[in-house]
């Protein structure tokens, strides 16, 4: 699946899919996610109701396409890919990188040095907010780059 | 390292020259940092001792470090030492990056302060390029090249607390006279990163030098860092405290930065073991809270409930600027 490709609905539903057992076995086998870390994941996931958007910028001119992760019901979420208004409409945090970013991340650029090197910026949301979330949005972004590098979901 | 005083008092470690440091003990340079809390300077005043106290990157030797990096000490030795030093080397640079952010809203003064505060980060970059380049042999033609080959040896996901400071930089550049966001720059950079972590940091890895006569380029170096951040420091815990004093509400900010950050720190506890550099874990986290409940204090701000135990359970966190 291109970068492109991963805000679609088909990305979407690909991401949701991942997102309802993560962490998969691979991301529980990295030495540096303890378990603390994970259960600052599942902590998150479960308090977090709202939304975070994803988006990729196009060339220029272009609205960028977003994928929204909404949160809500104990950790349950629902991803549907989305036009910017309704991507960013009560979103609480937005990220939009551009194409090539997206696609260095997915081909294995790290996550950490992107948001150091302000390639992650945010669109909508508080730093407060984004350092709150800081280790959801993470795994959130490892999701998405997996996704986009192909990972087997269910059908 | 032959000749190292304990108790060298602050006149001694506000004069010493570069050619000098590797005579100075790591613990007094660390108390300097403290000491000068007491009666914090003003940002001319700092400016003026950095005029005095700047020193030259170039002027460092790593070639004795080459030999002891690969001749004299351990595989263990050396990987405990990368996993410390790597935070630092990229929170020099992330500082450097950021602070103008800080810069753009801060009174004139200040500003003439906080200019001499991202020199000193720009050659603290520089220094840890040096070492990583000649005393650990790391290859690359460019610093970034540098940075991203000790970045291999980072043992935590994400950004990290100096990585995360982009997002705050970005916030307070957008809106620079933002009183709230100010502080919560200064309490995430000035008072967590530089007046926390960096001298844990400091202390593991030139306490580890000092014991074993190892890596003098590196400890002269970094010793002479430890006396730049005592300034940043300085600065930073008098921000804090002329803002808490003329808006006792912004103490609220301050706290929710404080939970944020302990609850990151609380997420990576990895109980990393520093026993191959000579120093207990315990000890180094008693080390860390002590430094952070002397910050809030110098602040001037009482420490909540919740806080206290927060701090409490907080472990060392390798990071630096």
């Amino acid at each position: 699946m291109s970068t492109t490709e991963l805000f679609t609905e088909d990305g979407a539903r690909r991401v949701q899919e991942l997102l309802t057992s993560w962490p998969d076995a691979t991301e529980q086998a990295d030495a540096r996610k303890v378990a603390t870390y994970w259960d600052y994941f599942e902590r998150k996931r479960k308090a977090f109701d709202g939304t975070f958007a994803f988006g990729v910028r196009g060339a220029d001119g272009e609205v960028p396409a977003y994928v929204a992760v909404t949160f809500g019901d104990e950790g349950a979420a629902s991803v549907r890919a989305a036009g910017e208004a309704e991507a960013l409409d009560g979103a609480k945090l937005a990220i939009v990188a551009s194409a090539e970013d997206w696609a260095a991340l997915v081909a294995g650029y790290d996550i950490g040095k992107a948001m150091t090197y302000h390639k992650l910026p945010l669109r909508v949301g508080s730093a407060a907010t984004m350092l709150r979330n800081a280790y959801l949005v993470h795994e959130l972004i490892v999701i998405f780059t997996r996704v986009a590098a192909g990972a087997p979901v269910a059908a | 390292m032959t000749d190292l005083r304990q108790n060298a008092s602050t006149e001694t470690i506000d004069s010493t020259k570069l050619q000098d440091f590797d005579r100075l003990h790591i613990d007094d340079v660390i108390e300097y940092v403290n000491a000068g809390l007491r009666a914090i300077p003003g940002p001319m005043e700092l400016y003026n001792r950095y005029l005095r106290q700047r020193w030259d990157v170039n002027e460092l030797d790593f070639s004795q470090d080459a030999i002891d990096w690969r001749e004299k000490m351990t595989q263990e030795e050396r990987d405990t030492f990368l996993i410390v030093s790597q935070g630092f080397h990229h929170g020099e640079r992330n500082v450097e990056a950021e602070l103008p952010a800080f810069m753009m809203g801060a009174d004139e003064e200040d500003k003439v302060f906080i200019s001499s505060h991202i020199e000193d980060e720009a050659r603290h970059t520089v220094f840890f390029d040096r070492f990583f380049r000649e005393g650990v042999q790391v290859q690359g033609e460019s610093i970034m090249d540098v940075l991203d080959a000790s970045y291999e040896f980072r043992t935590i996901p994400g950004a990290g607390a100096t990585g995360l400071l982009s997002y705050v930089a970005d916030e307070l550049a957008r809106n620079p006279y933002d009183a709230k966001a100010r502080v919560r720059y200064a309490t995430i950079y000035h008072l967590f990163i530089e007046g926390v972590g960096a001298l844990s940091a400091m202390k593991i890895t030139l306490g580890y030098c000092r014991q074993r006569g190892f890596l003098p380029g590196y400890y002269k170096g970094f010793t002479a860092t430890c006396r730049d951040e005592a300034r940043h420091v300085q600065y930073g815990m008098g921000f804090l405290q002329s803002s808490i004093r003329k808006d006792p509400s912004l103490a609220e900010e301050i706290y929710d930065m404080l939970r944020i950050i302990l609850e990151l720190n609380a997420a990576n506890n990895r109980q990393t073991s520093f026993a191959a550099l000579g120093l207990n874990t315990e000890e180094l986290r008693r080390f860390n809270i002590i430094q952070m409940v002397r910050k809030l204090t110098d602040v001037g701000i009482p420490l909540p409930d919740d806080l206290k135990k927060l701090i409490d359970s907080m472990f060392p966190e390798i990071t630096g600027g």
